[in-house]
Formats: structure tokens, C-alpha cells, sequence
């Protein structure tokens, strides 16, 4: 009986210390920025705390931006982006949760592109969206860059027809993080 | 045999824990995320409600230019002509305010304007002390307002024998708080001092207790309302010709403009006068319909 315990308390400590001690990395100070470019206005926002994680046994990826981090040059912009747009007050951040299809090697230089499955979460309204990007491996540190589209229209996020000429109903998305392994905070 | 029964529940709980991974990750990075204590920001969506301010000032090197216009009463006399041959006020213009204001910072704004009423001309100052923020440790947002008013009109009745009898001034603080995204609420302590009052019984200085309100009934439309009580025992003893100031209104938002569609009793637009002169009141007809725009300039 102790025995059977014992083998089963080691069991779960091997699989619970494998979990705690994956090759997660992770960055808080990712960038992420937008452009949109309209026939009146190029409007230009980037927010530099993306919140990042990967695991690299598994592929698993995840994105966390506050809506209230990016950063326009004028400040009335930035207001309506967060009132009227965005309404961060309700939607605080937009999230991506997904997978990286290829196998990764955080330990050897190089660099791969890669593409992810996932699920983008903004403005309230959850989009499957599947994109290329590239990670640069070098001693031991991860960044990855990705470029992609995102259509206003599936986030619901409305554009009055008064100002139609001044916002791009496609804005094209840009992501830059730096990865390191990801150390767990003691509280 | 028993271990056996062991080895794939160990092996349950492994995959359970795995299978949650994404969601561990996602759940780290969210707390992360968590924002400590973020200031709260657009209480209110312009710096003034219907006669009141609110506690929001102008962006940094933005010139917010604000027209405010006050028609006749809607339900009584204007200019000596009933209500229907006003068109219910609209003939007349109570007062007209034009306004530039420009924020040095974000915090700090000053402005001049000049309005119909006395003709006064208003050099104003706007300082933001205190944001409220999310975590609640600073619960209320505070900002002070201050003003000159300085009437150049033509000494008719022989009372400005010193220039300095053409000046007022006022003090104020915007105690706000926003509840919720849809409503905000503010209160706001006031002092006039007039260096110089007509009636020798009239008080050169005198508080007043504001309160504000918003609602919003879309991202761009919200319903405003503000009313001011007077603490002049000279007012309250002549409660038949003077009144305290109350306004209702409308306010939209087109991205660049604001506009308030309102209606209130006072007539003058700066505090300076519709303070201590607010002599119709709703009750018999006297609010007016009114409107203001207020448009952003980036410099």
C-alpha cells in the first residue's frame, strides 16, 4: 500500500515538475502596432506591452494587449479609439490564443517561419485566425515578428459613414517580441 | 493490480494538466495584464456640462474652440415680445459665448472668452490635481477652474468709477467620479467674489453648491444635466426674482465635435453672471433652448 502510494506520488511530482518546468518563454514588452491608411488620414497607434507567452514543447502561444496601451499621436484620436472604437472601458484587452504548427528548438540559432492557428479575442467578438510569422533564434533568446490583416468589420467595430474617409476598414497589424525563458514570479 | 489502476489515473491528471496549458498560459499573461492603478480616463466627454464644468481639461497642445449660445424663453416674455412672436425665444439670443481654450499640458488649460451678456471678457485657468483611479485608492478625480471676468461696457449709470468694479471672479473645484462607463457624476464647490454689486444689499461673495450629472445612452450620446444652489441670503430673500441655476440637455459627439442641445432657466453663459443673475425660472417658462459646440484643434 505505501508502496502503490509512494510510485504514485512520484508519478504526479515527475508530470507536475515536467508542467512547472516546460520551456515556456514569455516577454512583457512586446510591441504591437497598427496603421490605417484612408484616402484623408493615416492614423499609426503601438502599444509596447504585449504580453507573450510560448511553450515550445507544445507550440502553445498566447498574446495579451491592454486597449488602453497603444499610444496615438494625438491625443483626441486616442480618446475616440477608446470611446468610440475600441470601447476599452468594456473590452480591456485583446487577447490571441493559439498554436505554432512547426516544432520548435529555442536552443538552436536560426531562424523558421512558422505559422499558428488560433483565436483572436478583441472588441468582445472571438475571430479564428491562422498566420505566418517568423522567429530568430539566437543564444538562447526568441523573437518573433509577424505581419497580418484584420478586417473592422468582424470585430464589429463600426466606422460612421462621416468618417469613412479617415479610417481604413482593413488595418494592417504588426507584432514584434522579444522572448526570454520565462521565470516564475514568486508573490 | 492496484498500481495498475494508478499509473492511468497519474496519467489522467497529466494530460488534464497539459490540455489546460494554453489556458495557463493565457490565464499568466492576462494577470500580467492586470492593470494596477490605472488612471480612469474620459469622466466626461468635454470640459463643460450644461452651465457647469467638468473635471476633464483640453488634451495637450490642443485648442478646443467652444461657441455657446443661449435663445430667448421658451414659455414667457422675451425683449418685450410674448413667446409666439419670439418663436418661443428662438427671435432672440439671450447670450452668445465664444471661447478659446488650450491645453498647455494635459492637466493644465487656459483660455479666454468673451460673451454677449455685460460683454464680459474672461481669462480662465484649468488645473487638473487629482485623476481617479481604477484600483479605487484615489476614488474621485479632482480639478480646480478659476476665472477674471472684466465688463467694458459703457458706463451708462456712473457705477464704475474704478476699473476694478468691472471685475469678478470665480473659484471652483470639480469633485468627480465616473461610476461606470455610462454614468459620471460631479460636485462642485464654488466661490464668486464681484468687487463691485448694484444693490447695496447684495453680497460680494457668495458659494454655491454645484452637482453634474452624464449618462450615456450611446458611445456617442449621453444625457447631461447640472443645477447649481446659491448660498445668498440675498437670493433666498428675493426668491421671486431670483432663481438657481438649472440645465438639461443632449450632448453628441461626431468625432472632432461636440455638440450640447440643452435647455436652462439662466441666461448668461459664464459663471460670473449665471451664478448671481439667473432671475427666470423653469416653473413659469422662463428656460431657454440652447446649444453649444465645441471643436478640437490639434496644433
Amino acid at each position: 500500500m505505501k508502496n502503490k502510494t509512494l510510485i504514485t506520488l512520484t508519478l504526479l511530482a515527475i508530470n507536475l515538475a515536467s508542467v512547472i518546468a516546460q520551456p515556456v518563454y514569455s516577454t512583457k514588452t512586446g510591441t504591437a502596432s497598427f496603421y490605417s491608411k484612408a484616402p484623408l488620414e493615416d492614423i499609426e497607434a503601438t502599444s509596447s506591452a504585449l504580453n507573450s507567452f510560448i511553450n515550445t514543447s507544445n507550440g502553445d502561444v498566447v498574446f495579451v494587449v491592454a486597449i488602453t496601451s497603444f499610444k496615438f499621436q494625438k491625443a483626441l484620436m486616442q480618446e475616440h479609439f477608446n470611446e468610440n472604437y475600441m470601447e476599452s472601458g468594456m473590452y480591456k484587452t485583446a487577447t490571441y490564443k493559439g498554436k505554432i504548427n512547426e516544432p520548435l528548438d529555442f536552443t538552436r540559432d536560426g531562424e523558421y517561419i512558422v505559422t499558428t492557428t488560433g483565436t483572436l479575442n478583441m472588441h468582445g467578438v472571438d475571430n479564428s485566425i491562422n498566420e505566418k510569422g517568423t522567429i530568430t533564434v539566437k543564444d538562447g533568446k526568441a523573437t518573433l515578428k509577424s505581419t497580418f490583416k484584420i478586417k473592422l468589420e468582424e470585430y464589429k467595430i463600426k466606422i460612421p459613414r462621416v468618417v469613412v474617409e479617415n479610417i481604413a476598414e482593413v488595418v494592417d497589424v504588426n507584432i514584434e517580441a522579444a522572448y526570454t525563458p520565462h521565470v516564475i514570479e514568486k508573490k | 493490480m492496484k498500481v495498475k489502476f494508478f499509473v492511468p489515473l497519474v496519467a489522467a491528471v497529466a494530460i488534464s494538466i497539459n490540455a489546460h496549458a494554453q489556458e495557463d498560459l493565457l490565464k499568466l499573461a492576462m494577470d500580467e495584464n492586470k492593470p494596477k492603478n490605472e488612471k480612469v480616463e474620459y469622466t466626461f466627454k468635454t470640459t463643460k456640462l450644461i452651465n457647469a464644468q467638468t473635471n476633464e481639461t483640453v488634451h495637450k497642445r490642443t485648442l478646443d474652440f467652444r461657441v455657446g449660445h443661449r435663445f430667448g424663453n421658451i414659455g414667457k416674455y422675451t425683449e418685450g415680445k410674448s413667446a409666439a412672436h419670439s418663436l418661443y425665444g428662438l427671435d432672440a439670443s439671450a447670450d452668445i459665448r465664444i471661447a478659446f481654450e488650450y491645453g498647455i499640458t494635459d492637466n493644465l488649460t487656459v483660455g479666454i472668452s468673451r460673451s454677449k451678456v455685460k460683454e464680459n471678457l474672461e481669462g480662465l485657468v484649468k488645473y487638473r490635481i487629482l485623476q481617479q483611479t481604477t484600483d479605487n485608492k484615489i476614488p474621485v478625480g479632482l480639478t480646480f477652474f478659476g476665472n477674471t471676468a472684466f465688463t467694458p461696457i459703457k458706463d451708462v449709470l456712473k457705477i464704475y468709477d474704478k476699473t476694478s468694479r468691472r471685475l469678478s471672479y470665480v473659484a471652483q473645484l470639480m469633485v468627480a467620479r465616473k461610476f461606470s462607463e455610462r454614468i459620471s457624476f460631479v460636485l462642485l464647490p464654488s466661490y464668486l467674489h464681484r468687487n463691485y454689486v448694484f444693490d447695496i444689499e447684495d453680497e460680494n461673495d457668495f458659494f454655491s453648491l454645484g452637482v453634474g450629472a452624464r449618462v450615456k445612452i450611446t458611445k456617442r450620446t449621453s444625457l447631461v444635466a447640472d443645477y447649481f444652489y446659491n448660498f445668498s441670503q440675498y437670493r433666498i430673500d428675493k426668491n421671486e426674482s431670483y432663481f438657481n441655476p438649472l440645465g438639461a440637455g443632449i450632448e453628441v459627439e461626431t468625432g472632432g465635435h461636440v455638440f450640447t442641445i440643452m435647455f436652462s432657466n439662466s441666461a448668461p453663459l459664464i459663471e460670473n453672471e449665471f451664478l448671481p443673475n439667473t432671475t427666470d425660472s423653469w416653473s413659469d417658462g422662463g428656460f431657454k433652448f440652447s446649444f453649444n459646440i465645441s471643436r478640437n484643434f490639434m496644433l
